[in-house]
């Protein structure tokens, strides 16, 4: 009996210690309205004066995750030590309640963009309309979406296709990740100005858009132009239209949607925020070097192998992104809640 | 030939710069050791990597994350054999028979057959993956939502076939994992279920944290009930050596190749995993033995199955990685990753562009399937070693590598509650009988069913008729039909003849 009382204390005592120990490390789970204390005064003397987290609420290897790692060295060229720290869940939310929860000196970042915040929030995924409230520090991609169909379709320009949906209304199948989402709604926006009705898919991952559409499970799919770059260049599915204001530097030959006659515009964008409560000094600051990053052609060139495009927006310019696509999104949920 | 020549280029890569090869063996060595403990992954280690292969050549880093890749990916089994945890969730079928052979004193002889069979299925998709991977990409892309859905539903019948004795435990059991697998947010409508209110299971229970609740809260409590009882403890057959011999595989073929080829075909669909692949071989090899009753109870075939289709998995995800910059599973994913820090984009145009990389691959492949031998067959002494260690200190140990494995997936404590909670369920229906294996394969491929289903039936404006008209679909369909009828005539049929022998 007493070798089972011993194993149960054991037990109880490391499981409590690694219980308390992480939990005190890592911030609260669940999100609340206030944060932690203000540090004023002369914090700007000395900062940076240990190293700097950029929290990425996505897998690492992803996209996101990927441009921040690419851009560190740069900034610690720069005397801003940083490294990045993964906290994964479905569409991000437990990264940036960590840090919106967390510490405001500065020290904790957050790569979250404004329109996914303002989408998460009007789908209830966040409770809170951070976009409003994070500080932003300026962007560094807008990844503008892509319509791709399967390289040898019958389909060569934005036109046609939308030509066959009308004569097919819902016969069309459009792969998208997510049912209720960002990229839903961009979706559902192009339907409603093109007048056209696609029989929308949703899909858990970009690769399975991917393998969808070579194996031609599905006729068009969308998502950002980063990820379907290279297949395009081999041929092997082709992207109609180009969501963005100008031609991609990475795709010369395709048009955008506005030279074929659709002023569409959508696009990820790529930034890193400071949680609300940070003093405005330091904001300003880390958006000086976010700038000066960002503006050396070594970095820019760094953006350009990952068929990202560098794109400025001042942190203002940010927030308003997110405010235009959140009436965006009202709009297009309560159209789809109409179906 | 030409894969051959991209290999050969890339064993040249590694004599001129023979850092890789270091690189290598302490890659796989490090994913050995996280294979082996539950609650470390192969993905674990590979993203803890990836960062430092950022300062390493690009041929060093891949070279590094693939050698860490097949280590942790054939690590498990040590686990698996040993005290019936699963180290990582590739090895959870190898639980089935390898543990009954160790208590039956065969253990040395598991965990050599499971290290040379995740050997040959390593090489062989390594083959695979060198000669066709244009071929058998192609393969990859015929799969749709209801050919998904179909091959989800192959897997389920498996519960039909484990449970001959008690079917209505084995059902409810597959129904406890399907209805685990339907919490979290639908990918259709994106409606929270199960949730409870908490946001962070939007996502559903997380993956690891319910494969190792399941498998390691229940064990551990079930040994702390028995230990003051007269425990056989685990004999290591010592005296038996752990090297190969030529003869092994004698009459044992069958199930050796057809693991081998449903690995690789399973690896280079995206998204479908290395315990479903494992799971599909076991079974299939159980339906095609000549004593599917043994299965479960220490036969043989049943490690074999398991440890050459999950490593064969992993040259299969790397096929699509390199032919189409799509990745197979999420180590895959995280390579890419490693490959796009170093401005190497993967997609069809890599073979063009960068066929050293490519070669780099075949070469790491290979050679870390290669060493991960040579290191096991010296340190297997050292990991069985763990018995020796008294149960009062290795189980609290295990359970806090657990914990802090599940947490370190979404670097929070929630993913770890979740594991003590199912894991504390997961004992309780256990221990009145319900077996592991149905709860864990209806958790497993219940995302792939339910979620390809509903998808199939969007795609198709909820045309249900259309997955008798596609040519896989119905004939995994109908497979599964045959799977699900056979044993249980197999078994009437027996049982009639018992009856009739008695009743002389």
């Amino acid at each position: 009996m007493k070798t089972k009382t011993n194993i149960f204390l054991i037990i109880l005592l490391c499981l409590s210690i690694v219980v308390v120990s992480t939990s005190c490390s890592s911030g609260v789970d669940k999100p609340s309205s206030e944060g932690a204390e203000n540090n004023e005064g002369d914090v700007i003397v000395d900062y940076p004066n240990r190293i700097i987290t950029i929290v990425v609420p996505y897998a690492p290897g992803g996209t996101h995750d990927l441009l921040s790692r690419l851009l560190l060295p740069y900034f610690e060229k720069r005397g801003y030590k940083m490294i990045v720290q993964n906290i994964t869940s479905g569409g991000g939310e437990a990264g940036l309640y960590e840090v919106v929860n967390g510490p405001n000196d500065g020290y904790t970042l957050v790569m979250f963009s404004p329109e996914v915040a303002s989408c998460q929030y009007m789908t209830g995924a966040l409770e809170h309309p951070f976009w409003r409230e994070l500080k932003y520090l300026g962007n560094f991609v807008l990844d503008p979406s892509i319509v791709m169909v399967k390289g040898d379709s019958p389909y060569n320009s934005l036109e046609e296709l939308f030509e066959a949906a009308r004569e097919k209304p819902g016969q069309l199948k459009w792969n998208c990740l997510g049912a209720r989402g960002k990229n839903a709604f961009e979706a559902y926006n192009i339907f409603k100005e093109t007048n056209t009705e696609f029989n929308y898919v949703p899909v858990d991952g970009i690769p399975t858009i991917k393998t969808n559409l070579l194996g031609g499970h599905t006729d068009v799919g969308m998502f950002q132009l980063s990820e379907g770059v290279e297949l395009h260049k081999s041929g092997d599915i082709k992207i109609l239209g180009v969501a963005a204001k100008e031609r991609s530097v990475f795709l010369q030959d395709v048009p955008t949607f506005a030279e074929q006659g659709y002023d569409l515009y959508f696009g990820l964008t790529r930034c890193w925020a400071a949680p609300p409560e940070t003093p405005q000094e330091i904001c300003d600051l880390l958006t000086s070097v976010v700038k000066d990053v960002y503006d050396d052609p070594e970095a820019q060139e760094a953006m350009a192998n990952m068929n990202a495009a560098a794109f400025w927006m001042e942190p203002d310019e940010l927030k308003d992104f997110g405010e235009h696509w959140y009436a965006i999104y009202q709009e297009m949920d309560a159209r789809i809640k109409k179906e | 030939m030409a894969g051959l020549h991209t290999l050969f280029e890339g064993l040249i890569q590694c004599i001129v710069d023979p850092v890789i090869i270091i690189y290598m063996v302490f890659g796989t060595l490090g994913g050995m050791i996280f294979g082996a403990i539950p609650g470390l992954t192969a993905a674990l280690g590979v993203s803890l990597m990836l960062p430092f292969t950022f300062y390493m050549t690009p041929v060093q880093g891949i070279a590094t994350l693939i050698g860490i890749y097949v280590g942790g990916i054939s690590g498990g089994l040590v686990a698996a054999i040993l005290i019936n945890i699963p180290g990582t969730a590739a090895s959870l079928v190898t639980c089935f028979d390898g543990h009954p052979m160790a208590k039956q004193g065969r253990a040395i002889e598991a965990l050599s057959y499971g290290v040379t069979s995740s050997l040959i299925g390593g090489l062989f998709s390594g083959v695979a993956l060198v000669l066709l991977a244009p071929q058998l990409v192609k393969i990859a892309l015929l799969f749709g939502p209801w050919e998904y859905f179909a091959m989800g539903i192959v897997g389920l019948s498996i519960v039909v076939a484990l449970s001959s004795e008690n079917m209505i435990k084995g059902l409810m059991g597959a129904v406890f994992g399907l209805l685990l697998a339907m919490a979290g947010c639908d990918t259709i409508n994106s409606i929270p279920r199960f949730t409870f209110g908490y946001w962070q299971l939007n996502p559903g229970f997380d993956t690891l944290a319910t494969i190792m609740g399941l498998f390691v809260i229940p064990e551990v409590l079930m040994q702390v009930r028995n230990l003051d009882k007269e425990i056989i403890k685990t004999q290591i057959d010592m005296d038996k050596s752990l090297f190969p011999k030529l003869s092994m595989f004698k009459g044992r073929y069958k199930a050796l190749s057809i693991s081998a080829v449903m690995g690789t075909i399973i690896g280079i669909m995206p998204g479908v995993g290395q315990s479903t692949a494992s799971l599909l071989a076991y079974n299939q090899v159980r339906t095609m033995s000549k004593h599917p009753e043994e299965f479960g109870k220490g036969n043989l075939e049943g490690v074999i199955a398991s440890e050459t289709a999950n490593n064969a998995v992993c040259g299969g995800a790397l096929i699509p990685m390199l032919s189409l910059g799509i990745p197979g599973d999420l180590v895959t994913a995280i390579l890419m990753g490693g490959l796009t820090i170093h401005n190497i984009n993967p997609g069809p145009l890599l073979f063009r562009d960068n066929i050293g990389i490519v070669g780099n691959v075949f070469a790491s492949y290979i050679l870390s399937c290669l060493i991960m031998f040579v290191l096991f067959m010296f340190l297997m002494r050292f990991f069985v070693k763990v018995l020796d260690v008294p149960m009062q200190y290795l189980l609290p140990m295990i359970l806090m590598m657990c914990v802090i494995g599940t947490m370190t997936v979404n670097n929070r404590i929630f993913d770890s509650w979740i594991f003590l909670i199912i894991g504390v369920i997961g004992y309780l229906i256990t221990s009145v009988g319900i077996n592991l294996p149905p709860i864990v394969l209806g958790y497993i491929l219940g995302n792939i069913i339910e979620m390809n289903f509903r998808t199939a039936l969007v795609s198709f404006s909820g045309d249900v008729t259309t997955v008798f008209k596609r040519p896989i679909s119905c004939s995994l369909l109908i497979l599964a039909l045959f799977l699900i009828i056979y044993p249980l005539l197999k078994d009437m049929t027996r049982k009639k003849k018992q009856q009739q022998i008695a009743g002389r």
